[in-house]
This record gives structure tokens, sequence and C-alpha cells, in this order.
């Protein structure tokens, strides 16, 4: 076997650079902010300064994963020449669960010359089993449907595990190169790699139907980007479940996937981790698909964040601190939300300008600037901020081969899904932290229609609906300086989310 | 730091969180703190200026701080209608502020303890400035203040040299309100979540 002798400069391992560097940012911004333009003498101050706080956790976060981008290379993780002289049997396993594709089928026979293909059959429904019956593959189902897809798999590694040395896991709409699963056992079989148990390929996005899609995948490249300089260097990488090669004896060591609870690929890799064993992206491509529309990306969303949360409902013991801190940072995002509204509702009445006509807010400024140099300079601060890390990551996605075009569309649609599905997420988080499972339902589920998710729907109109009520209030009879300054700009996109999201489905929409 | 692998996750973000904000704690103590003790120092400040606020007010007896006024109070020999106790002297001498025609110095056994500017166009009383061991400027206060609307937001306002306080005096001198600009002090974050999500 032939080593490609790359040379690994530059290749340590930055998990304690990144934590460095997180943590100067944000005592920095602590410091400044605490120190400089925290008025003290008065509870709101103190209250917003707390507020911010928990903000700026995420900023520090962010600036420090795009200063990674930015100034780190790659992780390039060593791999064996592509002619291999020894081919360990691979299967390649596709789990479906009434969200069966056809014609992904045809595209799943690999170069690998010991392969074989099987497709795990969760289907209910009695057409899904019999259109899966067609597919030349060696079908596989279990009679009772535990635990979703964790069970799923488990069923088939233990009936035919032991025969492969590694196992490839596919979703239902997943798509792969012929080369695939020659090209990850290259990286696995290396020698350096033996700690490593998953091998995470790059998901792009594939037939992209609608709009939304198009432009809830175009990120894509720039996440991969960060992804590859940042999550892997640090260790700060988990399972994403599918388009993967996993170490079939590393996954039975660890007792195979968790069925207490459903994610699956989060708690792998945990247990994985026990035992001293590692998740890595490597530059392979595969694709899936993204949500066409708002309904089905609500529903991944929700499943996402009650999944985070359920995965907080185990101890693991002894698992990989980092991938723990990286937890954290997921329930983070998936909460954060809270904090925003609950900052702006508490400024919208818990302040007072009514004094001041807006017309004559400059001249207010300029006249008075002497006592107002506190308020425009958070103001400035948190601007400067925001354009820092708004600016990093465009340059990022420049660097990244996104247009700019493509970036502030994803950001206008981002910003829209941001604002809309707040409630829904907390709900879920909240049922999950009451001690109720996760209930999965794939994204592409073809039982599942636009009905199933109108709850979550409704939950996030009637939150939009009041909160905006409340807050519009409070600009409209206490504090409207509240329009002002960057406040006015993101408060007027999560204003108008439910239209921004309506734009973004014109072309799903009933003609006529 | 060895348990930390063996914390639970709830434990851990807890943990985190707490991490996190103890330098906001830190600071949320120094600065109530330090905003204890300028609270203090600016008491002491308030009332040192008004002992000599009342001192001005008792002892200089002069028709011109009353509405309406029949003299002009920058006339060469308007103090002849002024009466003050003996170890006070005033000076009346032209302003070098345009806002102002003139001022008078207060002195009392010879130091600097006041000065009040007079305006250019009415006459009236329009600032009185404080002072502190003769030449050091401790706060001023403002007659007349005008919001936006040209509406009189404040009889007497007053503004500290050292300290960023203002504050609103009614009539009859009682403090009505204590730095009214933080009332419009309404910062928030502008949304940083807009790439969470895919």
């Amino acid at each position: 076997m032939g080593l490609i002798d790359k040379p690994q400069k530059g290749q340590s391992d930055l998990f304690v650079t990144a934590l460095i560097i997180f943590s100067v940012i944000y005592f920095a911004q602590t410091f400044f902010v605490g120190w400089f333009l925290i008025d003290w003498r008065h509870i709101s101050s103190a209250i917003f300064f707390f507020g911010f706080e928990v903000i700026f956790i995420g900023i520090a976060f962010e600036i420090t994963e795009s200063l990674f981008a930015i100034f780190a290379g790659p992780m390039e993780t060593p791999r064996l020449n592509t002619l291999l002289e020894e081919y360990p049997p691979v299967a390649l396993v596709m789990t479906v669960c009434n969200d069966s594709r056809p014609s992904r089928w045809a595209t799943l026979p690999q170069h690998y010359p010991h392969c074989d293909i099987f497709i795990l059959d969760d289907s209910t429904s009695p057409q899904e089993q019999s259109l899966v019956d067609q597919s030349g593959y060696t079908v596989v189902r279990r009679p009772e449907k535990l635990s979703y897809k964790a069970g799923n798999l488990n069923y088939w590694l233990n009936n035919f595990g032991k025969q492969y040395k590694y196992f490839v896991i596919l979703d239902s709409d997943s798509l792969i190169t012929p080369d695939f699963v020659q090209e990850l056992v290259t990286f696995a079989e290396h020698p350096s790699n033996e700690k490593i148990a998953i091998f995470q390929s790059l998901i792009y996005p594939v037939e992209a139907e609608t709009m939304f899609s198009k432009v809830l995948g175009s990120m894509a490249r720039l996440r991969f980007y960060i992804s590859e300089r940042f999550a892997n260097r640090t260790g700060l990488m988990l399972s994403w479940g599918h388009n993967q090669l996993l170490r079939t004896q590393a996954v039975l060591d660890v007792g195979s996937f968790c069925e207490q609870i459903s994610p699956e690929d989060s708690t792998l890799s945990l247990a994985l981790s026990q035992a001293g064993l590692s998740v890595r992206l490597v530059n392979v491509a595969s694709y899936d698909t993204d949500p066409p529309h708002i309904f089905a990306f609500m529903r991944r969303i929700v499943r996402w964040a009650g999944q985070t949360a359920e995965v907080f409902s185990l101890p693991w013991d002894g698992a990989s601190l980092r991938l723990k801190l990286l937890l954290c940072q997921h329930f983070y995002t998936y909460t954060v939300h809270n904090i925003y509204i609950a900052l702006l509702l508490y400024t919208a009445w818990g302040f007072d300008s009514r004094g001041i006509s807006p017309i004559k807010l400059f001249q207010f400024i300029g006249n008075n600037f002497q006592e107002m140099w506190l308020w425009t300079l958070v103001l400035a601060e948190m601007t400067l901020l925001w354009l820092a890390q708004f600016l990093l990551r465009a340059y990022l996605g420049y660097r990244a081969g996104l247009s700019l075009k493509d970036f502030l569309t994803h950001t206008l649609l981002a910003t829209a899904l941001h604002s809309f599905i707040g409630l829904a997420v907390d709900y879920s988080i909240v049922k999950v932290l009451f001690g109720k499972k996760v209930i999965f339902k794939p994204t592409n589920a073809k039982e599942i229609g636009i009905q199933n998710s109108l709850f979550d729907f409704c939950l996030d109109i009637s939150f939009w609906f009041f909160i905006g009520v409340a807050i519009l209030l409070g600009m409209g009879l206490r504090n409207h300086l509240l329009f002002f300054s960057l406040n006015g700009l993101w408060i007027f996109f999560w204003g108008i989310a439910p239209f921004t999201l309506l734009f973004f489905h014109r072309d799903q929409l009933p003609r006529g | 730091m060895k348990r930390l692998p063996r914390a639970t996750l709830r434990t851990l973000f807890l943990l985190l969180v707490s991490l996190l904000l103890l330098p906001a704690l830190l600071f949320s103590f120094i600065g109530f703190f330090r905003a204890n003790a300028q609270e203090k120092s600016l008491e002491q400040v308030r009332l040192e200026i008004d002992e000599i606020n009342q001192e001005i007010n008792q002892s200089v007896i002069s028709p011109f701080y009353l509405s309406p006024r029949s003299s002009d109070p920058c006339i060469p020999n308007t103090l002849e209608m002024v009466s003050y106790p003996e170890d006070w002297y005033i000076e009346n001498r032209p302003s070098n502020d345009s806002y102002f025609t003139c001022e008078w110095a207060y002195y009392k056994n010879g130091a600097l303890v006041a000065i009040d500017s007079w305006k250019d166009y009415d006459r009236k009383l329009g600032r009185r400035k404080y002072f502190q061991d003769e030449f050091h400027p401790i706060a001023h206060d403002t007659f007349f203040v005008l919001d936006n609307l040209n509406r009189v937001k404040c009889i007497k306002q007053r503004e500290y040299e050292e300290f960023e306080a203002v504050e609103c005096y009614a009539e009859s001198g009682t403090l009505i309100s204590i730095d009214p600009i933080n009332s419009v002090f309404s910062p928030l974050p502008p949304m940083l979540y807009w790439f969470a999500y895919r």
C-alpha cells in the first residue's frame, strides 16, 4: 500500500487556540461594554448588560469561527493512494421510512469491488414497501419498528454488521458518486486515522426544485469552508447521520446506536468519544436534498431542536468535553432568540422616549451629545460588531466561491426563518425538557403533508403576530426611538418575516 | 478540571453559562459599587452647591432675581441696588459668552464661589456656575431649559462637571428628577444569528 506523503504542516490541534481566541473576544467585549457603556445606576442598563452578555457568547463564537476560517488552513486528513491493495468489505445501507426515492437507487452501485447494498426499510405503507421491494437490492425489514433510525440500523448491525469492516449510511434522498465508497475507504484504511471512527463527507444540496430549497442550500459551500477549517481543526465535529463511512467494529464496541433517544448521530459521536474515537469531515462530496418549503423546514428544525435537548437527558459520563461543549453551543443557538425577543419587548416598553420627536432626533443627539454619548456609543459599538460579523461572513462566502447575491438572498431568508420559527422551536425543546420524547418524522416522508406541520405553523404565526403587536404597541406608545439605527433594520426584517417567506414560496403558490 | 469530562450536559451547560456570566457579575458588582460611590460623592457636591446657592439667595438681596425686572443687571452702577454681607464681594463684568451680556462673580472671603450670567436678550438670569477652591468649576444651573418643541422642559437644570448627571429642579428648588436623558437609553443589539440555520 502506498501512502500519500502529504506534509502535515500546520495541522496541529487548534482547540486550545480557539478557546483562547473565543475568551479574548468575549471578555474584551464584556469589559468594553461593562466598563465604558453601562450606566450602573439604572437597573434597566444592568438588565440589558446581562442580556447582551448572553448574546455576546454567540457573537464571540461566530467571530472565532470566521477568524479560523480566514487564517487556518483546512484539515488535511491523510489517505492512501486510490489504488488499494486490499478491499475490505463495505456495506452500503440506505435507510427508508415512507420516503423512498426510486431515482436514487440507480446511483448506488459503486466501483469499489467489495460493496454490498442494503435498503433498510422502515416504511409502514404497503405501497412504499412494494416499491422498495422493486429496488433490486437486499431489503431488510425488521419485525418491530422501534427506536426509529437507530433501531433500524441496529437491526441490520446485529444481523449483518460483523461481515463488514465498514458500512456507509445513506438517507433515502442521498446521492453519491460511483467512487464514494472507494474514496472514503482510502481515508479509513490509512493507519494514522485509526482513531477516527466516522468519516463524514461534505453533503451538498442537489435537485433543488423550489426557490426555497435553492436559496436554503446556497450556503453549503460556505458552511463546509468554515467546518473544514474550524470544526475539523478543533475537534468540534459531530456525525451528521448520513453520507458517511463508519468502522463497524467501533460502532459495535460502543453498543451500536443509542435507542433510548432519537438523535442517533449525536449520541453515536458521544459514545465513540467515550472510547477515544472521533468524527472527521473529509473532502469527499456527496449530495442530499434540502426541504422544499417552510413546512418541511419547520419539521426538520423543530426535530433537530428537540433532539438536541434530548441528548441533554443522558449523562454521557466520560464523553469528549469538546463534543459536549459543541452540543451546549447547539442548544444555545436554538434558544438564544428568546433573549432577543425579551430584550426587544423590554426595550419597547421599559424605556420612554415620548419627549423626543423622531424628526428632531438627530438635532436632539447633536444638542445633547454630552449626555447622549453613552447611548450612541452602545449603538455604534453594536453596529460595528454586527458589521464585523456580517463582513467576515461575506468575505468568507467570497472565498468559498459564493456570489454576493446568493449570500444576501440567503441572509434575507435565514432572517425570516429565524424570526418566524421561534415558538415552535421553544415548544419542541420545552416538551423534551419535561420528559416527552421526540417523535421522529423524516423531513421528506411522503405521508406527511402540510397539514401535519399546521400546528407548528399556527403556533409561529400567532407568536409572530402577538409579539409583533406587543412590540409595535410599545414602540408606538412608549419608545419610538427603537426604530432607529440597526434596531429598526432588524425589527423591520423581523416584522416582515411572513411576507419574506411568502416571497420565497412564490413559485409554489397556486396560480390564478 | 479533571471532573469536567464526567459532567452531564445539563451541568456543563449551566456551568458554562455561569462561568461566562461571571465577568458580567463581577462588572455588575464593580459597577454597582462605583455607581454607589459616585452617588455619595455627587450627594456631597450637591450639598455643597445647595449651600452656596442658599447663601447667595439669602445673603445677596437684589431686585434682579424677581420677575418682571425694572432694572438692567448689566449697567455699571447696578450693584448699588444690591445689598450683601460684609464678607461678600460681587463683581459686575461683561460676559465672554455671546449668549450672555454680563456676569456677576460672587466672592466670599475673597474666594470665587459662583458666577451668575445674565442673558443678552431679556437680561434674565440664564446660568449660575459654582466653584470650589476658587478656580475649580463643579456644576452649573441653567434656567428655563427648553425642549425640542420650545416648551419649558425644566425650570432649573443642573449639570455637574465631574458626574454624568443632569438634574431638574422645580421653581421651589425641589429636585424633581435626575438624569432624564436615561429614559431614552434603549440600545438593542442587531440580530446576529443570520447564519444559525441552514
